[in-house]
């Protein structure tokens, strides 16, 4: 950290960050225009499914494991694959509910049915046991979630602008609304990157990397302010200056942060056990980390280093403007 | 202060936080109730999202659509058979009865578009629950599937409650699916003053709509009923209505309808001439749904088709699909994070670190109370955002104990360092407790579902951890006042200025 000189590896930074949005976004794309979607959405977020419901009689079917075995054996024949499955009861038994992503083939899903359908009754026709396959078309809250909460993240970006404004510097304030978009941006082009189904969870931690970059932005700027106060500290170059409020706030920055993570990390290793896979548990706790290291680069790495020409720049325009006078 | 002085205080802290983490975390049977009365802990009657107690599903089938198991089991074994057969037209997975679908299947067109326009209308009065998540989607193009979270709380979801509350709250599901789901046009009805065959109270060509203001859940001293404004049509009208009604023989009661479903009744006795007045009912879940469903109406938004009652509704409530037992697994998550937190402040700041571990705990007591009292729905992702209040809290904590190490190491005595380092990170502290508590509270405020409940949650974290920032600054004075080296309490070292 102390060896890394960060104001002079803005240009490498601003590489870093543009290739990530850069391919993030054309991931995105081209699965939107091949998949029929931008990210990879959840469950709460798909806008169409297909379901296979499997009702099976407690006289027949005792283990719900028994009719996973059956069930998961004629998908796998037909090479199609549920992403998710939940179970209960009903009042005549049990049943499995197997989602299917929108483009799913409806024949395979239609012949799965038909087979588990015989296995499940055993050539008895008066079983209750049945299958049924059906399409979904969801009608989207989730759409209403996402302009809300987007709504609330830009009111939440100008209202620390207008704090940094009055509390810090017209720079600082700048810089720390730029941590927040491009935490973001970078937030956001990684969940499209990485694939990790997008539910309202990875919604909400959009708003933690928010947070997270607020916090270190907090930080961040407070040791320049504070710093700025010394003598020594003014007669500094920007460069340098930059250098010790990094050095110095690092530590401070790192407290919440390793502590977020290493919350999500535990959760995600625990409910990996409860859920047996890891998929399940993968895709809310692995945006928590995604957004949570987006923060800290973000703030720790590529906003100093463009805040050093931010000052400068404001700097000159604040001299410039003192000339005219 | 003095040393019995401060001994005593931290004794009743430390006395007050172990008796609370006792209710907050163990459940016991009430000793002298013969094993019949439970105590559920705080944490096993907080209310647990889908991921970790499962989903309620069902599918709304409109009158005269059934599915194919149900039209298969409904087959007569008789010479029936055929005109049973005869009487649906089968759709993908569902039969429709042709009588609804017309001539020539004319009316299809019409039924599509009112199932479509009917799952938009129920997704918005499902919105208004408040729930973490929900999904509604129009299925097969004729039927509705809705999913809500149950909202268990552990004990609930573990049954182990022997109150009979899961079934309460299973029948609270299956009652707020059935009047979410009423369809058709609100009216008011009376068997005896009521005019023409549905027993209409109001003038027939009125637009009803526009004899009230609002409905509104309302609850004061145990009291629930949903309250009802009118507008001044509505109250001329309505004082009329009411004294029709209280005057009459035998139905003195206002029936509220939505379609030909009754929703909720007043029971007058005499005529009511104020501009609002309060329909009690049992319970808040009720109060609700009843106020979203009439609220809803008077917007125009209803539903076009009639779902049947809670009788013909069927309920699954799914496994949750973070497995069985990810309640579990997530509060021993957090518990080993709890204690993670505790053992490294102890290690590294000795009897700081006890002071620390107050803290922590208290924390961790107004996490779980704030979850329980505001009633907000434990996910995953509300876990993550209240372990971020921790580590927010611990990070500032940590940080002002490493600035005043520093400040030790400059030759200050102990109590001077204290305030140096308070002092040096009071702006900082502040402004960024300020801005975090601004900020979730607007994505409380804006936000919806699960994310608002995020917002919400770290809203509570980031006032308590500012709280408790100070309170260890307090409990550092109390604790340390016993100790005679105050440097070894902290596990720091003085440096020893040499002589210039």
């Amino acid at each position: 950290m102390t060896k890394l000189k960060l104001s002079s590896k803005m240009h490498l930074f601003i590489i870093i960050s543009v290739a990530i949005a850069v391919i993030g976004f054309a991931v995105g794309t081209v699965f939107h225009f091949v998949g029929g979607a931008f990210f990879n959405y959840g469950d709460e977020l798909k806008p169409e499914y297909k379901t296979v419901e499997i009702n099976y009689a407690y006289v027949d079917y005792s283990d719900e494991a028994d009719v996973y075995e059956i069930c998961d054996g004629i998908f796998g024949k037909l090479g199609v694959s549920y992403y998710e499955t939940v179970s209960g009861d009903t009042s005549e038994g049990g049943k499995i509910i197997c989602k299917f992503s929108g483009s799913t083939d409806s024949d395979k899903l239609i012949q799965a049915v038909t087979e588990i359908e015989t296995a499940l009754r055993g050539g008895n026709d008066s079983t209750l046991s049945n299958a049924s396959v059906h399409s979904d078309v969801a009608e989207l809250n989730g759409g209403k979630v996402l302009t809300y909460v987007s709504i609330a993240l830009a009111s939440a970006v100008v209202l620390q602008f207008l704090y940094f404004l009055i509390r810090y510097s017209v720079t600082m304030a700048f810089s720390a609304a730029l941590a927040n978009i491009h935490n973001l941006v970078i937030y956001t082009a990684l969940l499209a990157l990485t694939r990790i189904p997008v539910g309202i969870s990875a919604v909400a931690f959009g708003a933690l990397t928010v947070l997270v970059t607020m916090i270190a932005c907090g930080f961040v700027f407070d040791r320049y302010r504070r710093n700025f106060k010394k003598e020594s500290f003014i007669k500094l170059d920007k460069d340098e200056q930059t250098e010790v409020c990094v050095r110095e706030s690092f530590i401070s920055v790192l407290y919440p942060v390793v502590g977020i993570a290493a919350a999500a990390v535990v959760i995600f290793v625990m409910l990996s056990i409860s859920a047996m896979s890891a998929l399940t548990v993968l895709a809310p706790v692995a945006a928590a980390l995604i957004g949570v290291a987006s923060a800290l680069y973000g703030t720790l790495f590529f906003t100093p280093s463009v805040y050093t020409r931010i000052k400068l720049i404001g700097d000159k325009v604040a001299a410039g403007s003192k000339n005219k006078k | 202060m003095g040393k019995i002085k401060s001994a005593i205080l931290t004794a009743i802290i430390v006395a007050a936080i172990a008796v609370l983490a006792f209710f907050a975390t163990v459940s016991y049977t009430v000793p002298g109730s013969d094993g019949v009365k439970k105590f559920n802990s705080f944490l096993t009657s907080i209310s647990l999202g889908g991921d970790l107690t499962g989903e309620a599903v069902s599918v709304l089938y409109p009158k005269g659509v059934i599915s194919d198991a149900d039209y298969r089991s409904g087959i007569p074994s008789d010479d029936t058979a055929d005109k049973y057969k005869d009487k649906y037209e089968q759709f993908g997975s569902v039969w429709i009865e042709k009588e609804v679908l017309g001539e020539n299947d004319e009316n299809k067109e019409t039924l599509l578009n009112n199932v479509k326009h009917d799952a938009e209308m129920l997704s918005k009065r499902l919105g208004e629950k408040g729930y973490s998540a929900y999904s509604v989607a129009v299925r097969d193009d004729f039927t509705i599937a809705v999913t809500v979270p149950t909202g268990f709380s552990y004990s609930e979801y573990a049954d182990t409650d022997y109150s009979g509350s899961r079934s309460d709250k299973e029948t609270a599901i299956r009652n707020t699916l059935t009047y979410l789901s009423f369809g058709g046009e609100l009216s008011l009805r009376n068997s005896e003053v009521g005019i023409g065959h549905d027993n209409i109270l109001t003038p027939i060509t009125a637009d009803v709509n526009s004899y009230f203001k609002s409905f509104k859940k309302f609850t004061r001293a145990g009291n629930v009923a949903v309250r009802v404004d009118l507008t001044s049509d509505g109250k001329a009208l309505f004082e009329s209505i009411s004294a029709k009604v209280s005057a009459a023989s035998n139905d003195k009661a206002v029936g509220f309808y939505i379609g030909d479903s009754q929703l909720i009744s007043l029971k007058l006795e005499e005529s009511v001439s104020e501009e609002s007045f309060f329909i009690t009912v049992p319970d808040e879940r009720t109060a609700q749904d009843y106020a979203i469903v009439l609220q809803s109406c008077i917007k125009g938004e209803t539903l076009a088709l009639d779902y049947g009652s809670a009788n013909d509704l069927e309920v699954v409530y799914a496994s949750a699909s973070l497995g069985s037992h990810a309640a579990i697994f997530l509060f021993c998550s957090m518990f080993a994070l709890v204690l993670a937190a505790i053992v490294y402040s102890a290690v590294r700041y000795r009897l700081l670190g006890f002071v620390n571990a107050i803290t922590i705990l208290a924390y961790s007591l107004t996490v779980i109370v704030a979850l329980l009292l505001i009633n907000i729905e434990l996910t995953v992702a509300v876990a993550i955002f209240a372990m971020a209040g921790l580590a927010l809290l611990c990070g500032a904590n940590f940080v002002v104990f490493e600035k005043v190490r520093g400040e030790t190491l400059k030759g200050k005595t102990m109590q001077s360092a204290v305030k140096a380092g308070y002092k040096g990170l009071l702006k900082a502290i502040l402004e960024l407790h300020v801005v975090l508590v601004a900020v979730s509270l607007i994505i409380a405020l804006v936000g919806v579902g699960e994310v608002a409940a995020c917002g919400l949650i770290f809203f509570i974290a980031s006032l308590a951890s500012y709280i408790l920032y100070w309170f260890t600054r307090f409990m550092w004075f109390v604790v340390s006042s016993t100790v005679r080296d105050k440097f070894a309490f902290c596990g720091f070292k003085r440096e020893e200025l040499e002589d210039d």
